[in-house]
């Protein structure tokens, strides 16, 4: 009879080995920026989630998303970004996030989950962050917008995002994003070799370069922090980006 | 026929082990919300007390049962407190995803990481806020509370 109730234990959901624990949190990433000069209107794809590996305890993360980005900030600046993220103790949720100043949590949103637990591995999901016109503030933002499962015919505005012009000059980014615990890389970067994330593919990674134009396929640049040496992207085109954790 | 009652008594008690352990993230502490609270330094956010005769569908213990059945990665903390209130989240156009929505907010320490690069000098807000639908028990949002703190 013990041995059963150890088993069920075992089993149980929240019941996972404990998790490592992440004193002194430290970042690594890889992305793809669309960057043709100037302001970006608009930047979107469809992005592939994976659910895998672990992060640290109690506040290790694992993130991917799109995001239009200021490229002139000393630290990346104003930032509105949508995707999802492993985070410790929350599980596989959907978020969004944005920050209008440098980095300053007293101007940042905060990480916003949503649906922790709802998505399945192998989840895909058309996500768009694109310039708007704010009629009540009389200002253009960088707003997001979930855009669901069937194209980008209708897409849900989650937030009106930051204020646009604090940006300055603005790139698209596709980012995969890990906070780890100090020293060693010991959280994983969502997807394995078998089941990589991916963004773009069939329908590729486009942006808007200019208000009223249309959406356009153009060089990515590949950037590879190459901190971690185990997080891979074995394809980073100019219409498709793969990551994945080699350790999964 | 004795087998069959062992069997039976294996499964009734291992269930029973399975059920208390389910339930064994325990019950947060109720904080009681007297005022209204701002959430985010934008000030689309905010969770205010609900009115005195907010009849809910479901108890907190309830609520945080079926968002763990749909969740189960969610742990949550032994410092979580519990208050019942109206979540409004307005998007910033005029709309709103939440509209005074009846949820039981879960609020506790958890230093979720900004996710994008910062300046060293600037930590992740610490104070988290998970609100869960008190009718249904579906998870509405979390976020952590940027209201209020000042720049790194």
């Amino acid at each position: 009879v013990l041995v059963v109730g150890a088993a069920s234990l075992i089993f149980l959901p929240g019941f996972s080995a404990q998790a490592t624990a992440c004193p002194n949190l430290a970042i690594d990433f890889q992305d793809e920026v669309w960057a043709p000069g100037a302001n970006v209107n608009a930047f979107r794809a469809p992005l592939v989630f994976r659910k895998n590996g672990s992060v640290c305890s109690p506040e290790g993360t694992s993130s991917i998303w799109i995001a239009i980005q200021a490229s002139a900030g000393t630290q990346n600046g104003g930032i509105s970004q949508r995707g999802w993220i492993h985070a410790s103790g929350l599980g596989y949720c959907r978020f969004w996030e944005w920050n209008d100043n440098l980095g300053n949590p007293d101007s940042d949103s905060g990480v916003q989950v949503q649906h922790c637990g709802d998505d399945a591995d192998g989840a895909v999901r058309d996500l768009k962050v694109a310039k708007a016109y704010i009629q009540a503030e009389h200002i253009y933002t960088y707003a997001i917008y979930d855009c669901g499962t069937s194209g980008w015919s209708t897409c849900t505005l989650e937030d009106a995002g930051p204020d646009s012009s604090n940006f300055g000059n603005s790139w698209g980014a596709a980012a995969a994003e890990v906070h780890y615990g100090g020293v060693l890389c010991t959280d994983d970067m969502l997807g394995s070799q078998n089941q990589q994330v991916k963004w773009g593919g069939a329908d590729p990674i486009q942006g808007i370069k200019e208000l009223g134009g249309v959406w356009d396929v153009r060089p990515l640049t590949y950037q590879d922090r190459s901190i971690c040496g185990q997080f891979v992207s074995p394809t980073h085109t100019d219409s498709q980006f793969n990551v994945y954790d080699s350790n999964t | 026929m004795k087998r069959g009652m062992v069997v039976a008594l294996v499964i009734v008690v291992g269930a029973t082990f399975a059920l208390l352990a389910r339930s064994g993230s325990h019950s947060p502490a109720e904080a009681g919300l007297t005022k209204v609270i701002p959430i985010d330094a934008a000030g689309r956010e905010t969770f205010a007390p609900a009115p005195p005769d907010a009849k809910p569908v479901m108890s907190a213990d309830e609520a945080i049962a079926t968002f763990e059945r749909t969740d189960p990665d969610f742990i949550l903390p032994k410092d979580a407190t519990v208050s019942l209130g109206l979540y409004t989240a307005a998007v910033g156009d005029g709309t709103f995803r939440f509209d005074h929505a009846l949820a039981y907010g879960l609020n506790y320490e958890l230093c979720l990481p900004l996710q994008h690069e910062v300046p060293d000098s600037v930590e992740a807000p610490c104070d988290f806020w998970l609100f869960i639908d008190a009718n249904t028990g579906e998870m509405l949002e979390g976020e952590e509370a940027t209201a209020g703190i000042s720049a790194g």
